[in-house]
């Protein structure tokens, strides 16, 4: 094909005619300036030299510097139009939380910016809860179903049809903690939860947006108390770290939690003293996933004791743990949050003794731990009860009783020829 | 029809109640409760995860995880026993051999 025949120059020209009528169509201010209360504003560009229209209107300011309005404008993680000035049009396909789940791909896993992080985030524990909803199919004899779906998980339960006992239990007592929920569609404390990267990563309030014009920015330094909106039931490893503790019924203490439980301060763990939160220890590789689908928290775990006592930042996976360094035979840790030095204590000589060598060091070291004994659950079919999963209300109420709790000595056990905790769960 | 079914599991976890100083030798030594027998009272049924012979008697969470056998249950808690009259760092437990003899308490193995 040559340009110098007529016929191909002519289509050429065509065409170009073509798209210049219909990006003046979608997109009135590209050539010149768009006109607002009578006075001519400059069509508004983010640092990359992409027109951003949405920002004619919205002022709002981010306080961080990746995700900064400069950087990304709106509708980089908010989708809608941002070459039109027509509102309608403008808002059209437009999401209020971006890192929900179900859309993240074209938002905060779009190639420019996050596309390693989707299939990791997917297949985590934290948006599968595949360990928990295996678990309670065992407990109520459905093996049944895991035999059919052998690797259930949480965007399953949205729609599948199913009379299973255990699912409803699931979906109505833990289906509020989990990645996938959908942020703000459950009421009360439950809004906060939920929603993909942001039920981690957002930090702020969402009054802001309206009374300071200030959006909640994103951060990587997820605070404790973020991961204990979900770690605060069952093992409630989340308060005890804290040095809080849940009386039977929730009845008694001098600290309320979120939803309304009273807690009790007891000894906090030394790591908490010393101003560590859980990122300090836990992997991004654990907390965010590794890409790999595993069938419990086990699984998962990479870090244990020995990762920093005894290996100098070694995991149990065979990775470095980029925050534990040594200098002078002695081992320090980088608080990720308070970027402070901590020394790593090597084991004392007890540690070491020929007696003990099949004891963990939690065996030894956790002095306590939350122990409900007699807990047991009813299901009245003829009431209702919220469906944390469909977002309503439907048929079978769960109750939870439980006859003693005590924050106690813990139990031990023997697995793998490893002495362990073990408490009632 | 009302339905019930039973089914105590106990679970392993990282209690996340990490102290400086680990638990003393009688803590664990002379405690029923730590090895799994139970508190022995009112909560004993539910509190006991196997017997005195190791087998066990609530379900658990892993694979691979049971009470104390049998024979570890006596190790343990013969030195519970010694604990009563020699202190925690007495020789007797550095030197400590599983056919030593207690001079005092001739019946115990």
């Amino acid at each position: 094909m040559s340009l110098r025949r007529p016929i191909y120059a002519l289509s050429i020209f065509i065409i170009l005619v073509i798209f210049v009528l219909a990006l003046s169509q979608t997109f009135p201010f590209t050539l010149k300036s768009f006109k607002q209360g009578g006075q001519r504003r400059e069509v508004p560009l983010l640092t990359t030299g992409k027109p951003e229209g949405c920002l004619f209107c919205h002022e709002e300011k981010v306080e961080e510097k990746a995700h900064a309005r400069e950087m990304l404008g709106c509708s980089s993680c908010h989708l809608g139009n941002p070459l039109t000035v027509d509102y309608r049009a403008a808002h059209k396909g437009v999401v209020r939380n971006p890192s929900d789940l179900r859309i993240v791909h074209r938002t905060c896993g779009q190639a420019n910016c996050h596309p390693q992080d989707l299939n990791k985030v997917k297949n985590n524990l934290m948006t599968t809860n595949h360990g928990i909803i295996a678990r309670l199919l065992k407990v109520f004899g459905e093996e049944a179903i895991l035999k059919e779906h052998p690797n259930i998980r949480v965007g399953d339960l949205y729609h599948l049809k199913t009379s299973s006992l255990a699912i409803d239990y699931f979906k109505k007592l833990c289906g509020s903690c989990h990645l996938f929920l959908e942020k703000g569609r459950l009421p009360d404390f439950l809004a906060e939860k939920g929603g993909g990267c942001s039920a981690c990563h957002l930090v702020g309030k969402i009054a802001d947006l309206k009374t300071r014009k200030l959006h909640p920015r994103l951060s990587a330094k997820i605070p404790l108390d973020r991961c204990v909106l979900c770690h605060n039931r069952s093992g409630r490893i989340g308060f005890t770290y804290q040095g809080l503790y849940e009386d039977e019924q929730s009845g008694e203490g001098e600290v309320t939690f979120i939803d309304g439980r009273k807690l009790r301060r007891i000894e906090p763990d030394v790591h908490y003293k010393a101003g560590l939160h859980c990122i300090d220890c836990h992997t991004r590789d654990e907390v965010m996933g590794n890409g790999t689908f595993y069938r419990n928290i086990e699984e998962a775990l990479q870090v244990d004791c020995e990762a920093c006592h005894v290996r100098k930042g070694l995991t149990k996976a065979g990775t470095r743990l980029a925050n534990i360094v040594e200098r002078e035979g002695k081992v320090f840790q980088k608080g990720k949050l308070d970027e402070k030095w901590h020394v790593v204590k090597a084991p004392s000589k007890d540690c070491k003794d020929r007696f003990h060598k099949r004891l963990s060091c939690t065996a030894c070291h956790a002095k306590y731990v939350p122990q409900c004994y007699g807990c047991h659950v009813r299901h009245d079919p003829r009431e209702r009860h919220l469906d944390k999963i469909l977002g309503k209300e439907t048929k079978g109420l769960w109750e939870e009783h439980e006859s003693y709790r005590r924050i106690d000595e813990p139990t031990l056990a023997v697995k793998k020829e490893k002495i362990v905790v073990v408490t009632p769960g | 029809m009302a339905r019930y079914f039973e089914s105590i599991t106990f679970a392993q976890i990282e209690p996340h109640s990490t102290q400086r100083k680990g638990r003393s030798c009688k803590d664990c030594h002379q405690n029923p409760k730590v090895v799994g027998l139970g508190y022995g009272e009112g909560l004993d049924r539910l509190t006991r995860v196997g017997d005195r012979e190791g087998r066990a008697l609530v379900r658990f969470n892993r694979e691979g995880l049971r009470p104390f056998t049998k024979e570890e249950l006596d190790r343990i808690l013969k030195v519970g026993l010694c604990l009563s009259c020699h202190g925690e760092r007495d020789r007797i437990f550095k030197n400590w051999r599983s056919a030593l003899q207690c001079p005092e308490l001739k019946t115990l193995p």
